[in-house]
Parts: structure tokens; C-alpha cells; sequence
């Protein structure tokens, strides 16, 4: 009788732990991910993205004063982020309504968040100030409408019959006040350089 | 057959001239050339105003002039031009004399807290001031003879013009004022 409950409460304990063992089975089942299907390009609302060639735009649109007028070889963007990506850009930055500064560069991005609005561009950049012809060149240019400042890396910048060059400068728009930083080099350049 | 040659020497000298006009000029050695770690710059200011601070170096090839000073800012006098510089702060300063043939003949070095380097009536002029009780310092090797002339001291402000070799000091010690060479 004895030996005989032994085997019953053997088979009872045998039995939880399958119970116990199946159960924790199907759990780690559940935690596996099921894989979410990423949402193909027709799935995605056309008005959101766009791809553009041959464009120009300008910001504010309609509306006075201006801030920039871009255009730009190649570009893609969303209305969701307010951001472009440009390829082969030019453009004009306006201060006071006026034209200030002549741009080009290899790529950029031109971000608008509410008013206000931000170009990051990059690759060869040199820009040109229209009333007196100073000329800057760099590898990554930033220019922030709100703060009204231009930040540049691997920055030269001539300008009556000067060149000078740093690793990073900040500029006001129209070129005339400037704060260069890091190996910073003066050297004087004939008119005709 | 004679104007024919003419008329092609007188295309070719034209050519020529046109050429030598237009063509980039090779580059030039620079008037001067200033190192730093930070540069602040304003061309709305009259004159424009450049302000080096922080291991600044100064170079020219002008009597192979070298500054070195913590503080270093230009004053022009056109907008293409850099007619003086205003040392501060630690200023060492090493130049080199020249005669008549551009034969090195003599050399300035010296110390300075306070360093003027101008062109004074088309002379090159260092002016140095003594700030906060510490004086000047000039030597002037006479690389022939080797001999050396050691002006330290000589006054709050000492005046060295590099062509003529004229050394004027003022404020001396002795309440007079006197110039020599």
C-alpha cells in the first residue's frame, strides 16, 4: 500500500514537471518576435516623399522677407520632417529681405521646422559675398536662419588680399565679422590668386 | 616677303606681351605670414581689425622678422595692406639687418611685454614699452665682428628704426631723452 502511494506521488511529481516544462515551452514561444512586414514603398503615402530633379524652391514660399532660394541638381525629402537632401546645390541666402550670400556645394540638407529653417551643406562649399567679393571656401558649412550665423569647417577664406585659414570659423551672413579657430593661418595673396 | 616676316615677329611679341599679362603670376612669397590658435576678424571696423591670441607667430621676409606673443593684432592703414602689428603678452622678437647689396650684416633680438613693428615713413620701426615694471630688452649682434650690444634697460620705450640703424629712447631712467646709433 505504502510502496504503492510512493509510485502515485513519483508519477504526480513526474507529471507536474512536464506540465511545468510544456507551459514554459509555450511561453518562450510567445516572447519570440513575430516579424513585422516592413511596409513596401507603394504602402507609403506619396505626399510624405518625394524625389525631385531640376528643382528650385524658396523659403519661405510666398511670403516676404526671404530666406533662401536653392536649387539644387538632384533632391529628395519628406513633408513629414521638413527635411531635403540636395545634390549639386546653389543657392542664395538673403539677409534683410537682400541678397547676401551666393552658394554652392556638393550636397546639403535643407531643414524647416516651423520658421525657422536650417542648411547644412557639405563637399567643396564656397560661398560669395555679393557687395564686397569675399570669397569662402569649406568642407561643411552651416547656416542657422535664427542664430544668423554661418559655422564652417576646414574653412579658407579670402578676402582683401588676404587668406586665411583654420579648422573651424563662425561668420556673420554677410562675411564681414568672423571667429576662426584651431591652426589658424594668415598669409598674405596677390590680387591675382 | 620682308613685311610678311615683320607682320609674324609682330604677332609673336604681341602674343607675347598679351601672355605676360594674363597669364596667373607663380607664386609669390608672401609679404608675411601669422600662425594662431584663434583669430577674430571685423572688416566693418576702419581700419579692419585682425586679432590673433594664443601662440601667435608673426613671420616675414622682410629683415626675416619673427614675433612670437600670446596677443598680436594688425592695424591698416588701405584695405589691402598691413602697415603695423601690436604685440602683447610674452613678445620675443629676432630680425635681421641688411646692407645696401641685401647682405645680412647685423641682427635684433629681444624681449618685450609690449611690441610695435611698423613702417614709418616707408622705415621699418619696432617700437618697444615697458609694461608693468618689466623693461625691454634689445641686442644687436653686428654679425661681422660678433660683437653685441645690449640696450636692456635703457629705457621705458626704445625705438629702433632697421634701415638706419637709429635707436632713439625715451623716458630714460635719468629723466632725459636721447637718441643714438
Amino acid at each position: 500500500m505504502r510502496r504503492r502511494k510512493a509510485y502515485f506521488l513519483w508519477i504526480v511529481a513526474l507529471a507536474s514537471v512536464g506540465f511545468l516544462l510544456a507551459g514554459c515551452a509555450r511561453r518562450q514561444a510567445k516572447v519570440d518576435p513575430t516579424p513585422v512586414p516592413l511596409p513596401t514603398p507603394a504602402e507609403t503615402p506619396k505626399s510624405s516623399r518625394l524625389e525631385f530633379e531640376g528643382y528650385s524652391f524658396v523659403f519661405p514660399p510666398n511670403q516676404e522677407p526671404r530666406v533662401w532660394e536653392i536649387k539644387t541638381r538632384r533632391g529628395s525629402g519628406g513633408t513629414d520632417d521638413g527635411r531635403l537632401t540636395l545634390e549639386g546645390v546653389e543657392c542664395i541666402l538673403y539677409r534683410d529681405g537682400k541678397p547676401a550670400l551666393r552658394v554652392t556645394a556638393k550636397a546639403g540638407v535643407a531643414a524647416v521646422e516651423g520658421k525657422t529653417a536650417r542648411l547644412a551643406l557639405s563637399g567643396g562649399v564656397k560661398a560669395v559675398e555679393l557687395s564686397r567679393h569675399l570669397v569662402l571656401r569649406a568642407e561643411q558649412f552651416t547656416w542657422l536662419a535664427s542664430e544668423d550665423r554661418l559655422r564652417v569647417s576646414q574653412v579658407r577664406f579670402l578676402g582683401e588680399g588676404l587668406e586665411h585659414a583654420a579648422d573651424s570659423a563662425t561668420f556673420s551672413l554677410d562675411l564681414t565679422e568672423g571667429a576662426f579657430q584651431g591652426h589658424v593661418a594668415t598669409k598674405f595673396v596677390s590680387d591675382r590668386q | 616677303m620682308r613685311r610678311f616676316l615683320i607682320s609674324v615677329l609682330g604677332i609673336c611679341v604681341l602674343l607675347g606681351v598679351g601672355a605676360g599679362l594674363f597669364a596667373d603670376s607663380p607664386t609669390v612669397l608672401p609679404k608675411f605670414e601669422i600662425t594662431a590658435d584663434v583669430m577674430r576678424l571685423d572688416l566693418k571696423k576702419t581700419p579692419r581689425s585682425l586679432v590673433y591670441e594664443r601662440n601667435v607667430v608673426y613671420t616675414s621676409p622682410l629683415y626675416q622678422t619673427r614675433i612670437t606673443c600670446n596677443r598680436l593684432e594688425t592695424n591698416a592703414t588701405s584695405p589691402k595692406t598691413i602697415s603695423a602689428v601690436t604685440a602683447t603678452g610674452n613678445v620675443i622678437f629676432s630680425m635681421t639687418g641688411e646692407d645696401d647689396q641685401g647682405k645680412p650684416t647685423y641682427k635684433v633680438n629681444g624681449t618685450s611685454p609690449l611690441l610695435t613693428y611698423a613702417i614709418q615713413n616707408g622705415d621699418p620701426v619696432i617700437r618697444l614699452v615697458k609694461q608693468n615694471d618689466v623693461q625691454p630688452s634689445l641686442i644687436i649682434t653686428d654679425l661681422a665682428s660678433k660683437e653685441q650690444t645690449d640696450l636692456t634697460g635703457s629705457g621705458e620705450v626704445m625705438e629702433y628704426n632697421l634701415k638706419t640703424q637709429t635707436l632713439e629712447v625715451k623716458k630714460v631712467k635719468m629723466a632725459s631723452e636721447g637718441s643714438g646709433k
